[in-house]
């Protein structure tokens, strides 16, 4: 009887070492495996590092030209947005002007959008007339007077007045 | 106890050895160098659309040629200073003025690429004509910009009522 307890002592113990000697080769089955797929991905990964590095031939020369034409196009949109027709002007200060008032110069600034008028008319009234005309037009702001000069010889009144006028009234 | 058993235990050990101090870090390591093999294939997939974009930008800038011509009209590379005084020449004539002065001023860069070269007219003429030339100028495929504008009456010559225009205009190039 003791034999056989003895017998089936050594049988569990001799499954014990199997069990961990499959326990080990599976652990180093799992442990190269995950090697394996280690070197995969570091391979995978070193391709992939070059494939991105790598540009296609006939992309640079098609993203310079793009780039060249963007910063093109950006200009030509600011070129247009300063643009002036400045007959325009004109055309408005033609009807704005007094049928009594002579210009004898126009100076026009279209950068900083201001014009100087030097005229002749024959009277302070008329004068007055002309200077209400340009200050009520809502084209136009900050109308002054910057100098009235009588003209003994001519019996005329002479002056020059300065005043600044809408970008929109000249854009494009 | 017998020498098996002493190999089953070491054995049983050496497993728990290699989980955590092999499995586990090459686990952690494989994980976090598919997280990188994923992200590089999320750029690649960027990057070819990126390429597949710059392709279709390209072509759709084919297609707007015209447009594009426009750009370049008003853009020349070079300063193409000639042409446009050429171009002034004949709307001077058109509009029956006369030329009396022109100065111009070397191409100066005003940003990077953008050059600016001012031009100084002086013509004399009826107003009327010198108004029509102003439009001619505004018109331009050139785009020129005026900047400064003087209009002076001059003596009435033979029942014309002459004006004498000073112009300064600004032109662009590449």
């Amino acid at each position: 009887m003791e034999k056989v307890t003895e017998e089936l002592e050594e049988e569990k113990k001799g499954w014990f070492f199997y069990f961990s000697l499959l326990f080990l080769i599976v652990v180093l089955g799992v442990y190269f495996s995950l090697y394996f797929r280690e070197k995969t991905i570091r391979k995978d990964i070193q391709k992939l590092e070059a494939t991105l590095q790598e540009r296609p031939a006939e992309i640079v020369p098609l993203e310079e030209k793009l780039k060249d034409y963007e910063k093109k196009i950006k200009d030509f949109q600011a070129l247009l947005q300063q643009h002036v027709l400045p007959s325009k002007i004109l055309t408005v200060l033609e009807a704005k002007t007094h049928p009594k008032v002579k210009i004898k110069k126009a100076n026009f600034n279209f950068e900083d959008f201001s014009l100087r008028i030097n005229g002749v008319t024959d009277n302070f009234f008329t004068l007055g007339q002309q200077f209400l005309a340009y200050k009520t037009d809502s084209n136009f702001s900050e109308v002054g007077l910057l100098g009235v000069n009588i003209n003994e010889k001519e019996k005329k009144v002479e002056f020059e007045i300065k005043l600044n006028f809408s970008p929109n009234l000249v854009s494009f | 106890m017998k020498t098996s058993n002493w190999y089953a235990i070491f054995y049983f050990l050496l497993a728990f050895f290699l989980i955590f101090f092999a499995i586990l870090p090459k686990q952690q390591e494989v994980k976090y160098l598919a997280q990188i093999q994923k992200e590089l294939k999320e750029s690649l997939k960027n990057k070819e659309r990126y390429f597949e974009e710059i392709k279709d930008l390209a072509q759709k800038l084919e297609e707007k040629k015209e447009v594009l011509t426009k750009i370049d009209l008003a853009l020349p590379k070079e300063p193409e200073i000639t042409e446009f005084l050429n171009f002034i020449e004949g709307k001077i004539a058109e509009n029956k003025l006369f030329l009396k002065r022109i100065n111009l001023s070397p191409s100066s860069p005003i940003q990077e690429k953008l050059k600016e070269t001012k031009i100084n007219l002086t013509v004399i003429g009826e107003y009327s004509d010198i108004k029509a030339f102003l439009g001619s100028l505004e018109t331009s495929a050139r785009l020129p910009k005026i900047n400064l504008l003087s209009l002076t009456p001059l003596q009435t010559e033979g029942g014309k009522n002459l004006v004498e225009g000073n112009i300064e205009v600004k032109v662009y190039s590449y």
